[in-house]
């Protein structure tokens, strides 16, 4: 009987040591600090496509997780230059991949939700890298605002716009630089 | 018996502690190694192409990188802030294609030497120029065909003859192998 004992506790052991050393294995931990860094959700949005505005969001919609809707672009766009600028709804987002020429091609497009977001699922499109001419437009304006830089590998728009502005920043996406450059903005 | 396994055991360690004592001072402080490197005042036009490129902050504009790429495009130096100048920002400095220039050239130095002593022959004995054509694995993908004007511009400059004609439809034009 005790020796049943000690192996089944031997075995329990062993079990616990297995899963810990798998949990261990599948972990990157750099990857989860990452996640981590990004905190909780803000200003009491809960999750969804309206939240974490200006985050890198395929920190966790890129297929390692936590979140099990992998997207392949994704941004948010806001209306000025200005940090704290209110978010850009109803935008056009053009994005052509590397399988499509500027002149001729046909680009993706999507459209900003309420909260600026725009996203592309990875079931929908999966793009050919470097991105190009990514432009964010508005219906009845007729000068689009275009990114003249490629996008080589990462299409989480936050890794490289982000607040506030500096040596590894362009600071966050706007359609014009100033509020008073807004369609129907008094002069 | 034990007396003979710990005396073996002394010298193997005596033997081990000298020649890491040896290893970490056979290099002096001042030690450095020569580069023979190509013209760095006609490399500006090569660097406009590579920030462009090659040197978005998701990719060489990252300092997490082990060739890093400077300029207005993407990772910036000193108070030069973010955006070229279209972007009412300032264009790359001299001291990001400076910067650029000795991450380039420091990247594989033996080889760098040889190919530019070499006039250019082989260009693509360096790694950079081969992830560029995508025939070693890259994350950024083919970026380069050989001949087009990209791979003209780098190449004709690394021979030490440059083709700022070519960097520059290069980066008028960039054409994206499919």
């Amino acid at each position: 009987m005790t020796v049943k004992r000690r192996g089944g506790m031997a075995l329990a052991l062993g079990g616990t040591a297995l899963a810990a050393a798998l949990a261990f294995a599948c972990s990157d931990p750099l990857h989860d600090a990452r996640v981590s860094a990004l905190g909780g959700e803000k200003g009491g949005v809960p999750a969804g496509p309206n939240h974490r505005g200006g985050q890198p969001c395929l920190t966790c919609h890129g297929g390692d997780g936590p979140s099990s809707s992998e997207l392949s672009v994704a941004g948010t766009v806001y209306q000025t230059a200005a940090p704290g600028s209110p978010p850009l709804a109803g935008a056009t987002v053009t994005v052509f991949d590397a399988t499509q020429l500027a002149d001729g091609g046909a680009p993706r497009t999507v459209t900003t939700n309420a909260a600026g977001n725009f996203y592309f699922t990875r079931s929908s499109w999966s793009p050919a890298y470097p991105l190009h001419d990514i432009s964010v437009s508005l219906p009845g304006v007729d000068a689009p605002t275009l990114m003249h830089t490629n996008v080589g590998r990462d299409g989480s728009c936050g890794t490289c716009h982000f607040d506030p502005k500096g040596n590894d920043s362009h600071g966050h996406i706007y359609f014009v630089l100033e509020a008073a450059d807004l369609p129907g903005a008094s002069p | 018996m034990i007396a003979r396994s710990i005396g073996g055991l002394g010298l193997g360690l005596g033997l081990g502690l000298g020649l890491v004592a040896m290893a970490c001072s056979a290099f002096p402080d001042a030690a450095q190694i020569s580069i023979v490197t190509p013209d760095r005042a006609t490399f500006p036009p090569v660097s406009l192409l590579l920030d462009h490129r090659c040197g978005s902050l998701d990719c060489h504009g990252a300092r997490t990188r082990n060739l890093e790429i400077y300029g207005c495009e993407g990772l910036r130096l000193g108070d030069a802030g973010p955006g070229c100048r279209n972007a009412s920002g300032t264009d790359t400095t001299a001291d990001e294609h400076d910067a650029t220039f000795r991450s380039l050239v420091a990247l594989e130095p033996a080889i760098m030497s040889a190919v530019v002593q070499g006039r250019g022959q082989n260009p693509e004995l360096l790694t950079f120029l081969r992830k560029a054509r995508g025939t070693e694995a890259h994350m950024g993908g083919t970026l380069f065909t050989p001949g087009d004007d990209q791979d003209r511009c780098v190449t004709a400059w690394l021979a030490s003859t440059p083709d700022p004609d070519a960097c520059a439809r290069a980066l008028a034009a960039p054409v994206i192998p499919r």
